[in-house]
Parts: structure tokens; sequence; C-alpha cells
């Protein structure tokens, strides 16, 4: 097949003209066959280094022949010069190169001049910065000079784990939060070692992946078919970038799992329909990273209106005692310091109104409101109380130790139905 | 204890700067080597770690002070100034929805500030409903509601209208089923177009004055309707352009729906120059929680001066009035984009103090602009304001400013009413029926043989359009018109039939030629004029539709020259929505 499909454009190039040849390939996607087994592979050349994604599994048997295929269509080393005639001539100086093993690996965090070294060394100057000035120093000179270095290492367009970092770290200076600054510097800190590492753990591969993304890294993707999922809320967050990012989560009705889909200015691509709706997943990509996962929709229907059953299927999941969620809180954050937002459903028993809405599990315990990042939205569940909603999405916060929630959308009931009615 | 008192220390270090003492704290954190980094690590490690640690529920406030911006109010102490919705906040608080006096009610209908005037409508419909008002109040009750051409409380009177007695209620019940029968086809076709058995977005494929008249009562439709809708202005329907959902934005502008309210603060967060200031525009017109902090955000971070002057205006509405004086610094400004933003600010920001810098500004020639002064003119409940309306009415000539000036007079009257100031006589008025009178006067001039001809031909075209001669009819009314150049009346049953039978084209012409032969009567006459504005909003679309954008603009201006009193209060936002949509396509 692969001489086929090589041959096939040998073919098409004579057809179409060769034009003049100076393009440079940088990415390509294939799908291998092997076995009756399909899978696509896509590699890319990123500052001189090859990467590679895969369907299945990220070293397996599919990516080898992928490699196989791209090392033999390419040429060997050679010379390129232009002849006289002004015509791009290729010669060939060097014999093959011969099968050498390959040199040592460097020892695990050894910084490395590249791109990610120089980012890790950013983020290693913003923490220092940070401690030096004082986290709370909110106008430091030294600290805006180590973030805007930060913001020159930083991949353009800037990933939106970090654009959302750095408005987050900002957003801490000023309300002098120390703990939510040392959080976010923690993040950090632990990013500029992951991003050091030559062979990373996989934790390790899913905090940088949490930050920047899962283009170029190996085995960050995993593929999700024939799911259905419900948009239950979206919202905007700020980040370093102008306009923010828009955040959709997405319920998983097989297993409550919450994921995340996000657009920007500088990504604006994101799956279409409307806030709330029932997705039918044919394929989709889930990042390896912080929770809730970022999930790219790839092939999906959309309908309209989750029903009641929908709808119910997503309460089942729900928090129903808030310490198991102060728990999962703990354990999220404390894998991805800095990144994870962690969005949860929560069925309270009952509801309380004492100036504003208190909600309460079956043992009794409370979970507040996060006023100080929508007052706007408490508001309005303040009023929506008296309906006594089913259950509540929203991400959560703290602040002086207390878990909070920032309601994003609450179910109420509708006759014999539910109705979702979103706050953000 | 010991180590609780060992963390706060940290955090005090981390908070205050670790440059000095280095010793000490590195000995705390176990940190052996000079490098600041592994410090700085350690520290934030330490303080971060025992702050999760920490992390649980049971708090039942949050402990940090609210963010929510505060309202900046005027000290207004008048009636009006105390006026609340309802008074279940305080007993010193007046309600209006526990006032029972129907001339207070409609003072405040004409003057009060948005929330109020919502809330008057809707008193007086329930005063109205429970039957226990004089026959007078009545009267004057129905006679308000069915002529206010305030698009601001549309909704509130189209659901007032309903509980008025006899044949106008009938009517307001009719429209209302109507309508419900407009969105299930709407419902049905949102619910194809997601299920890719409609390629076309299908409110914008609405006819505009369905559109306009969804837009307005949009509190009525059901979520699914709002959902399809945010989704549109979010950019995630696949389909729109970022014209078209400028469109849907601009005519979403009066709609106050509060499940909108998500969407346009996405929007206002956006910080996207094009969506900011009709996101503003719409957000501030919905009683909502959420919509104050958002304006407040987004003027406080805006730098633009156009955009912040219509988020000052934005944030009047909802009574803060933060902007007011940066707004009447830019009322002296040369930019016209910039003094069209400050004058639209002025409607609700204005004051008493207002009257002399807004009437300089009746000189300008942009009737666009004018509108704006006009409205800012009567939101400052100044007499001083009176004469120089009646002065433009008079001289301008401009019968389209006719419904502006009156609403504007009849709303300085009621504020100085409602602070128990006198207001002035009454000024001369241009009267409709007087100046139709002066035409039928003329025609009453033609021969008794004449007019007798003319009228049995314009019955005998009515008799034929009931039996479905359309030909015949319109031979008929042809007839009429010419025996009696002047006598308007067969022209505009010639046009309603066009407009009826879906011909706009047609339809424009007949209008034409029926407001050659007499404007005042057809400008008088509430079928012909709805027919009229509908034709022309119709049309208008078509045209554009076509790519002819200047011809489009030539047709809405054409329609917003005339005077537009018996005109619904929908139709004419859509139409000068429009022009402005139009003005922005002709000039990119």
């Amino acid at each position: 097949m692969s001489e086929a499909i090589r041959e096939a454009a040998r073919r098409a190039l004579e057809r179409v003209g060769g034009g003049r040849g100076a393009g440079e390939v940088t990415r390509l996607t294939v799908d291998v066959q092997l076995d009756g087994v399909t899978e696509m592979v896509t590699l890319a050349l990123r500052d001189g280094e090859l990467s590679w994604t895969s369907s299945g599994a990220a070293d397996g048997p599919h990516v080898r022949e992928a490699l196989r295929w791209l090392a033999q269509s390419a040429p060997p080393a050679e010379d390129v010069r232009a002849s006289q005639t002004g015509m791009r001539v290729t010669e060939t100086d060097l014999a093959p190169r011969p099968s050498t093993p390959p040199p040592a690996p460097p020892a695990e965090e050894a910084p490395t001049p590249s791109a990610r070294g120089r980012l890790a060394d950013a983020l290693d100057d913003v923490v220092t910065t940070v401690v030096r000035a004082g986290a709370g120093e909110r106008n430091a000179p030294s600290v805006a000079e180590s973030l805007e270095r930060l913001r020159k290492e930083a991949p353009l367009p800037t990933p939106t784990g970090l654009a959302r970092w750095l408005k987050r770290l900002e957003s801490g200076l000023a309300a002098k939060d120390v703990a939510q600054v040392a959080l976010l510097l923690m993040g950090a800190s632990q990013l500029a070692k992951d991003l050091r590492k030559e062979r990373p753990s996989r934790s390790a591969r899913r905090r940088v992946v949490g930050w920047m993304g899962a283009s170029g890294e190996l085995g960050a993707v995993e593929r999700l078919s024939d799911r259905v999922l419900v948009e239950v809320a979206r919202e905007w967050l700020p980040s370093s970038e102008r306009g923010g990012i828009e955040r959709r989560y997405l319920v998983d009705l097989r297993n409550g799992e919450v994921f995340r889909e996000e657009r920007s200015r500088s990504s604006p691509v994101a799956s279409v329909g409307p806030c709330p709706r029932v997705i039918q997943v044919g394929l989709a990509e889930v990042e390896d990273g912080a929770s809730p996962r970022r999930i790219r929709l790839m092939q999906y229907a959309v309908s309209l209106g989750p029903s009641h059953d929908d709808l119910t299927r997503v309460s089942s999941n729900a928090y129903r005692r808030f310490g198991a969620l102060a728990d999962r809180y703990r354990e999220q954050i404390g894998g991805h310091p800095g990144q994870s937002e962690p969005f949860a459903i929560v069925a309270p028993k009952r509801w309380a109104t004492n100036g504003e809405p208190v909600a309460f599990d079956d043992d009794g315990t409370a979970l507040a409101f996060a006023r100080a990042d929508d007052a706007g939205g408490v508001a309005v569940l303040h009023q929506l109380t008296a309906a006594q909603p089913r259950w509540l999405g929203g991400r959560l916060v703290h602040a002086e130790g207390a878990l909070m929630i920032v309601p994003c959308v609450v179910a109420l009931p509708d006759g014999s139905g539910t109705r979702l009615y979103r706050l953000r | 204890m010991t180590a609780k008192l060992g963390v706060k220390r940290l955090e005090r270090r981390l908070r205050e700067g670790a440059g000095t003492d280095d010793g000490e704290l590195r000995q705390t954190l176990g940190v052996s080597s000079d490098d600041d980094g592994e410090l700085a690590r350690a520290l934030v490690t330490a303080v971060g770690e025992e702050a999760l640690g920490h992390v649980s529920c049971g708090a039942e406030k949050d402990p940090r002070a609210p963010e929510a911006p505060p309202v900046v109010s005027s000290a207004d102490a008048s009636f009006l100034g105390r006026l609340t919705v309802s008074s279940e906040h305080g007993a010193e608080q007046l309600g209006v929805a526990e006032l029972d006096d129907v001339q207070t009610l409609l003072a405040v209908l004409r003057a009060g500030g948005l929330v109020q005037r919502r809330a008057a409508a809707l008193r007086l419909g329930a005063l109205v409903e429970e039957g226990e008002l004089s026959n007078e109040d009545v009267r004057g009750v129905t006679t308000t509601l069915l002529n206010v051409r305030d698009v601001e409380i549309a909704f509130e009177v189209a659901h007032a209208r309903e509980a008025l007695p006899g044949a106008r209620g009938r009517a307001a019940r009719q429209e209302s089923e109507e309508f419900a029968e407009v969105l299930d086809k709407l419902r049905v076709a949102i619910e194809d177009f997601w299920s890719g058995q409609l390629a076309i977005e299908p409110v914008g494929a609405m006819p505009p004055d369905h559109r306009a008249q969804l837009m307005v009562r949009l509190r009525d439709a059901p979520d699914v309707v709002l959902d399809h809708l945010a989704s549109v202005l979010d950019g995630s329907d696949g389909v729109s352009g970022k014209s078209n959902r400028l469109a849907m934005l601009s005519s979403l502008r009066y709609s106050g729906d509060p499940r909108l309210t998500p969407a346009l603060v996405g929007l206002l967060s956006s910080r996207n120059a094009d969506f900011v200031p009709e996101a503003a525009r719409a957000l501030a017109r919905i009683e909502d929680p959420r919509a104050h902090p958002a304006l407040a955000a987004a003027y406080e971070r805006s730098v633009v001066d156009s955009e912040r002057a219509i988020l000052a205006g934005a944030l009047g509405i909802a009574a803060d009035v933060r902007g007011r004086d940066y707004v009447r610094k830019l009322l002296g400004s040369d930019d016209e984009r910039v003094l069209g933003a400050a004058v639209e600010a002025m409607e609700s920001l204005a004051n008493a103090e207002d009257a002399e810098r807004l009437v300089p500004l009746l000189e300008k020639s942009d009737p666009v602009l004018l509108t704006h002064v006009i409205r800012a003119l009567g939101k400052t409940g100044d007499a001083r304001g009176l004469l120089p309306l009646a002065e433009l009415r008079r001289e301008s000539g401009l019968s389209a400013l006719f419904a502006d000036a009156e609403d504007a007079e009849a709303a300085i009257r009621a504020l100085m009413e409602l602070r128990g100031e006198e207001p002035p006589e009454h000024t001369e008025s241009v009267d409709l029926a007087t100046a139709s009178r002066s035409g039928m006067a003329e025609r009453a001039r033609d021969p008794a043989v004449v007019r007798f001809s003319s009228w049995f031909d314009f019955v005998m075209g009515h008799l034929w359009l009931a039996l479905g001669a359309g030909r015949r009819a319109i031979s008929r009314f042809e007839r009429a018109a010419a025996r009696r150049p002047g006598w308007a009346a067969p022209l505009a049953a010639l046009a309603l039939h066009h407009a009826r039978k879906e011909r706009p084209p047609q339809a424009l012409a007949a209008f034409r030629r029926a407001l050659e032969a007499d404007r005042p009567w057809v400008e008088g006459n509430h079928f012909a004029m709805r027919a009229l504005a509908r034709v022309f909003l119709r049309r208008a679309e078509e045209v554009e539709r076509s790519g002819r954008v200047d011809i489009a603009r030539g047709l809405i201006e054409e329609m917003l020259a005339l005077d537009l009193r018996r005109v619904p209060s929908e139709l004419r936002f859509e139409l000068s929505r429009r022009q402005e949509h139009l003005r922005q396509r002709s000039a990119a």
C-alpha cells in the first residue's frame, strides 16, 4: 500500500505539475492499515524534532510502520545547491548513514537548550521573582518583567492552560491571596521540572499536557467513540489573552466524567451547538491532562434539549456528600496545581437562604457559593432556591480553607421533567 | 500548634518576600544550597501543600469580600427616585405594584425608569383585569395602552392590553395567539436546523416583521428558541457569519430576557469591539443581578470613547450613573460617532441640569442624532425643553420626528407632574386629524356625482375582494382613484391587497401613490401604516439580499421620513435598526 500510494502520488504530481518545490512539509497525517486494523498517525516536525500521535497505542506497530514509511520516502543525506541553469539539483555526497546505537540518554532533568528548556527557565524565574518580591506585592516591576519573559518564551499562540494560569496568577497577586499564589507557583515550578525531563513519566507528561496542550506529546491523546455527552454549562474565563477562554463542560452519560472543551480568540475552533445540548460522539480526542480533561470533538451529532432521562443520568453521578467532594478536589488540585479547575455536579439534600444561598448534603455539611467570583450568578441562584433545584453544576474553588462552588448551571423541576437554567 | 505557627510564618514570608534572613528560612524549609530558585520552590510548595491540605466543606459563606461593584446611584429623593417595583424590601419604600391611582401610574408609564415603566404597564393591566376601575379610568388606560409607542416596554404593554375589555382586548389576545403560532413554526424550524434538515439559520430567515415581533416578545418563547439564539450570538451555530450575528444581536436590544444573559455577558467578556456596544445595550435592558457587574466591569476596562459612552448609558439604564460626568464632557465632541454615542447615553443619564447642553444639539441635521437628542430631552423633565421641541416640530418638517417629539413632551410633562411641579399649558401640536381634515375639505369640493361614483367603485372593489376576484377589485380601486386624484383610500386598499398577497413591489408602488395623493391621511391610518412598514421592511430585505444595499437603505430611510406614530413600536425599532445596519454596510 505504501508503495502504491507513493506511486499514485508520483503520477498525480506529473499530472498537476511539480511547481517550484520550495515548500516544506512539517506535519502530515496518515492512515496506517496493519493486520486489518487501521489507525490514524499524525507526525509533526517541531524544533527539528519529530513528534507523533496515534489513534491507537503511541508506540504501537502502526506508529512504527508510519515512521518506517516516512524514513524510506526521505532521500538520503544530501546536498542541495543551485546549478548554473537555475534548476535545483540534488546530489548525494555521503554514503547511507550507518546504523549506530543511539547515544546514551542524558541524565534526567538535565537542562536542554531547546524551547522547552528556555520556557522552564522562564517559569523558574517567575517563581523566584514572585517569592523575592512577595505575593502581597501586586505591582513589582521585577515580577512584571519575569511574566513578560515567560510570555515571550511561551509558544504562540499562548496555550490556553498557560494563558489561564497567567491570568490567575495576576488575579491572585492583585487580591494578595498568598495561598492561591503559592499553589499556582507550585504548579509552575513542577512544570519547569517536567519540561526539563528528557524521558518524562506518565504523570509528568499529563502535567505538561494540562499546561501546553497535547500537540506533539507522545501518547497524550486518547480516542473516544460512541459516547453520549451532555453539555451542561459553559462559561467565559479570563486569561492572559484578550477576550479570555470560553470553556464548555460536557458530562459523559456512561460514567459521569466531566470533560472541558475550550476555545479562545487565537484558537476559535470548537464544536457547534447551543448549551445545553446532547452530543452523540462518533470520534473525539481527549487530552490526558488536568481535570476536567480537555476534549476535541471530531465527529459528532447534536440534538437540542437533554431529555429528563439524560438529566437524571447526569444527576445519578452527582456528589451527595460534600466531604467526598472536598477529598476529590484536594486530589485533583494536588495532582495538577495551577492547572486543574475541577467542575462538579452536586445534588444537595436541602437549601437554606440566610442572606445568601447555602447547600447542605445528606450529612448536613454545608457547601458555600463563591460570591466573590460571581456575585450576580449567586444572586440569581438565591432567587431560584425557592424552586428547590434538583442539582447544580459548577467550578470548584477554595479560599481560606473553605471549599466553594461557582454555580454555572442549575437543574430546576419543571412539572414532571427537569429544566436546565444557565447561571453563567 | 507549633507547626501551625510555622506555616503562618512561612505564609508571611511569602507575602512579604523572602529576600532577607534567608538562613533561618532555608533551615526551616530544609534547603541546603544557596540557590534562590530552590528556596523559592521549597517555600511555595510548603505553603501551597499546607493550604490545600486544609481545604474542606462546611463554610456557609464565601470568606472573601464580595466583588460585585456597587451601584453608583444619583441622590433622587423625589417620589420617582424612591419608587421601586414592589415595596416588599421595606415599608419605607413605595412600590409600583402597590399603586392604585391610575393617573400616577400613567405618569410613571411615560416618565419612569425602565423598571418602573415595566411595572406600571403590568400594574395597569392588573387593575383593569380586577375590574375595580371606573369607566373613565378604564378609558384612560385603554387610550394610553393603545397609543404607547415605547418599544422598551412593548412586551409588558402587549400583555396589559390583553386585559382590556371588548374588541381591544380581543385583538390583543388574538395577536398573542398568532405569535404562539409563529413560535410553534419557529420551534420546528430550529429542531430541523439542528437535525441537519434545514441549512439556513431559521430566525434570520423569518420575515422581518415576524422577527421584530419575536424579539420584543421573546420572554414568551420556549427555552429551545433562547438556546438557539444564544448559540447564534456566541458563534456556535456553525452557519452565521459576523454580520448575521451582529444583526441578530442588535435586534435583541429590547428583548429583556434573562435567559440571554450568559450569552450577552460572554460577548462583553470577549472584548470584541464590534459586539460590545450592542451586547451592552441588550444586557442593560434585562432585569438580572448578573447584568450590572458585567456592565460595570466592561465600563471600567473600556478606553474607547464611543464604546465607553454606550456602556455608561447602559449602566444608566440599570440606575448606575457613574458615567454621567464623563458622558457630559463628550457632548462637545467633534467626532460624530462619539457625539452620537454620548447623546444616546444621555437618554438614560440626563437630568434637569442637562437641558441646556442638549437643546443646542437640536440644530444638528442628522435625523438619527436628533432622535437621540429628543429622547434625552424627554428624560430631563425640564420645562425648558418643551419650547424647542415644539419649534422643532413646526420648523423641521421632518414628520419622522413627530413621534419622538410627542413622546418627549409627554415624558417632560409626566415627570414634572410626578415631581409635584405644574407643567406649562399645552403648546401647539400638529394634530393629525386637523391635517387630515384639510385634505378632506379639498376633496369635498369634488362634484357629488364624482364622489358618489368613486365611493361606489371603492365599495364594489371591496366586494370583489371578498369574493376573491382580485383583478376586478383592482380595476374598481384604480377607477375610484382616477376619478378623485386626492383620495388615498382606494390606493391604500389596493396596496393592502398586494401586501396580503405577498407582493411587496406592487404594494410599495400603490402605497407611494397613496402617499402622494394624501400623505396625512395615510400617516393617520393605523392599518395602512402598519402594512406600509411591513412592506418597506420586506422589500428592503429582498433588495439587500440581492446585493443592492444602497437601494435597501433608501427604502428604509424613505419609510423613516414618514410620521411613524401609528406604527407599532417593534416595527419602528426594526426600521431604525435596519437603517443603522445598512448605513454600516454602505460605509463598509
